[in-house]
């Protein structure tokens, strides 16, 4: 047999046992990111089919699938958005809403208000601030904050600068804070999104 | 003039995102500034109870979806080696083998009606090898039909890439031998095997054709119950032969009086399909040599 095949197929199993370990963290970006479950499968679907057409061309070492597939996953749905023609994802921010989003939620005295805040109560109304953040910061905050990519590679999967990232970070999590410290001052907030 | 760090800053700080130097400086200040520590504890806490509410909240992987990824990982391994000529529905194939997944559809895998098969009658071979001795039944030896379309078998061509990937998975990447009920002494499988399947069945020594018993355990695959015994080539460590056992529950409707080729001496994996009235046997081999000598061994034949 030629040597160079098992080498071939030593590497495709490797491939794809890699990008089956992520499988779970995939289909919980999806379902956050698109807010629809059947959607979410499709997505993720989508996902692996193109990751085996790429295969080859994949490095070898598996080094930066995770953060591949999320690429893949996340291209996947503004393509989808995309061939809908109906626009973008939910709501798509420029750069100035974002501030000025940013902007409103700084103006708010949001340390003061969480001093109560009990942390262990919470999670329900956390996700429900984070699925109201606009995609671009909740894409952002859910690949940094739950799936634990680094500024550097969701960078990559948006296509945006590192810088970007950050600042984008900082939006969602002013936000969030600003979300929760209304809640927790008693006046319940209309969801958060973009000004 | 005030060093406070802003909010970005502190952010930054927490993510590891600051040069060693800034790094230093926001350290400093949040040393000296209670209000500042109280802020960076909020931004920890929303990252990890953030983390954790999407965690609990989100629904597992649906079981469906799974089977589906899971499918085209396996079976996209290797294209088929040995695929139908042509393809005429005739029966469905029933889904409870751990072999095949929801999203193999039946019409892939009927039956072909032009083909022509070889009919190779086959002996009673010998069994002269020391066998289990804690092992009461053989791989029943019954004279077979040899057929050479795989088709005829009514496998689903997708099969060929499946067998392929346990076993190249197994030789390559480690081991389904690692549960310690499975004895690494051929000898003393017997009563782990017969626990495992619920009924007996042996796999003969094949140390006089040079393959040594390298294991045997339970693969993992879905949906059904599954043994894998793995021979090696002392002397050649890229030649394995792979023998793979279920019980017979009515998976693979084909004629237990044949053994299918799946894949001939021509294919990079000659494999060989057959099934007796508890299991259904897969043989696969990295070496035609071998596989042939250990399908001899099992009372089989490529016909050849």
């Amino acid at each position: 047999m030629p040597p160079e095949l098992p080498r071939k197929l030593h590497d495709s199993v490797l491939f794809r046992e890699a990008a089956l370990s992520h499988l779970d963290s995939l289909h919980r970006f999806a379902i956050h990111l698109s807010r629809n479950t059947e959607l979410a499968s499709e997505l993720v679907q989508e996902t692996y089919l193109q990751a085996l057409r790429s295969e080859h061309t994949f490095d070898r070492s598996l080094k930066h699938i995770r953060p591949w597939l999320f690429k893949i996953l996340n291209n996947a749905y503004r393509q989808h958005f995309r061939r809908q023609s109906r626009g973008g994802p939910t709501q798509t921010l420029t750069d100035a809403h974002e501030d000025a989003a940013a902007a409103n939620a700084a103006l708010l005295p949001v340390n003061s208000r969480l001093e109560d805040l009990n942390w262990d109560q919470i999670d329900e109304e956390l996700k429900h601030a984070i699925d109201a953040l606009p995609d671009t910061l909740r894409t952002v905050f859910l690949l940094f904050a739950v799936e634990d990519l680094k500024y550097r590679e969701i960078a990559d999967v948006e296509g945006i600068p590192a810088g970007t990232v950050m600042s984008r970070l900082s939006r969602a999590r002013q936000l969030l804070m600003q979300t929760l410290a209304l809640n927790s001052s008693g006046s319940r907030s209309k969801p958060i999104r973009s000004a | 003039m005030s060093n406070r760090p802003s909010q970005s800053e502190l952010i930054a700080y927490i993510d590891g995102a600051l040069a060693p130097e800034k790094r230093a400086a926001v350290e400093k200040e949040i040393a000296a500034d209670r209000q500042l520590r109280h802020q960076l504890r909020q931004l920890i806490k929303l990252r990890s109870t953030a983390r954790k509410a999407v965690r609990d909240s989100t629904d597992p992987v649906p079981d469906a979806l799974r089977a589906r990824i899971e499918a085209m990982l396996q079976v996209e391994v290797q294209k088929p080696v040995a695929k139908p000529r042509t393809q005429v529905v005739s029966k469905p194939v029933k889904r409870n083998s751990p072999w095949i997944y929801p999203m193999w559809r039946p019409a892939l895998v009927a039956g072909l009606a032009a083909c022509i098969a070889i009919g190779v009658w086959v002996g009673l071979p010998s069994l002269n090898d020391p066998l289990n001795p804690s092992a009461v039944t053989l791989p029943r030896t019954i004279a077979r039909t040899i057929v050479q379309d795989a088709s005829r078998a009514g496998l689903p061509a997708e099969l060929v890439s499946v067998v392929q990937a346990r076993h190249l998975k197994c030789v390559m990447m480690g081991n389904n031998f690692e549960d310690p009920k499975f004895s690494h002494i051929l000898a003393d499988v017997g009563p782990a095997v017969r626990q495992y399947l619920g009924d007996s069945v042996a796999i003969p020594d094949l140390s006089s054709i040079n393959l040594d018993f390298a294991g045997v355990g339970p693969c993992q695959v879905d949906g059904g119950k599954t043994l894998h015994w793995l021979f090696r080539n002392p002397s050649n460590p890229k030649i394995h032969v792979s023998v793979f056992v279920q019980p017979f529950s009515g998976q693979v409707a084909f004629d237990q009086n044949s053994a299918f080729v799946i894949a001939g001496p021509n294919a990079q994996f000659p494999m060989l399909v057959w099934r007796d009235d508890k299991f259904v046997y897969y043989l696969i081999g990295d070496d035609f040599g071998a596989t042939s000598q250990t399908a001899t061994k099992l009372g089989v034949s490529f016909g050849i």
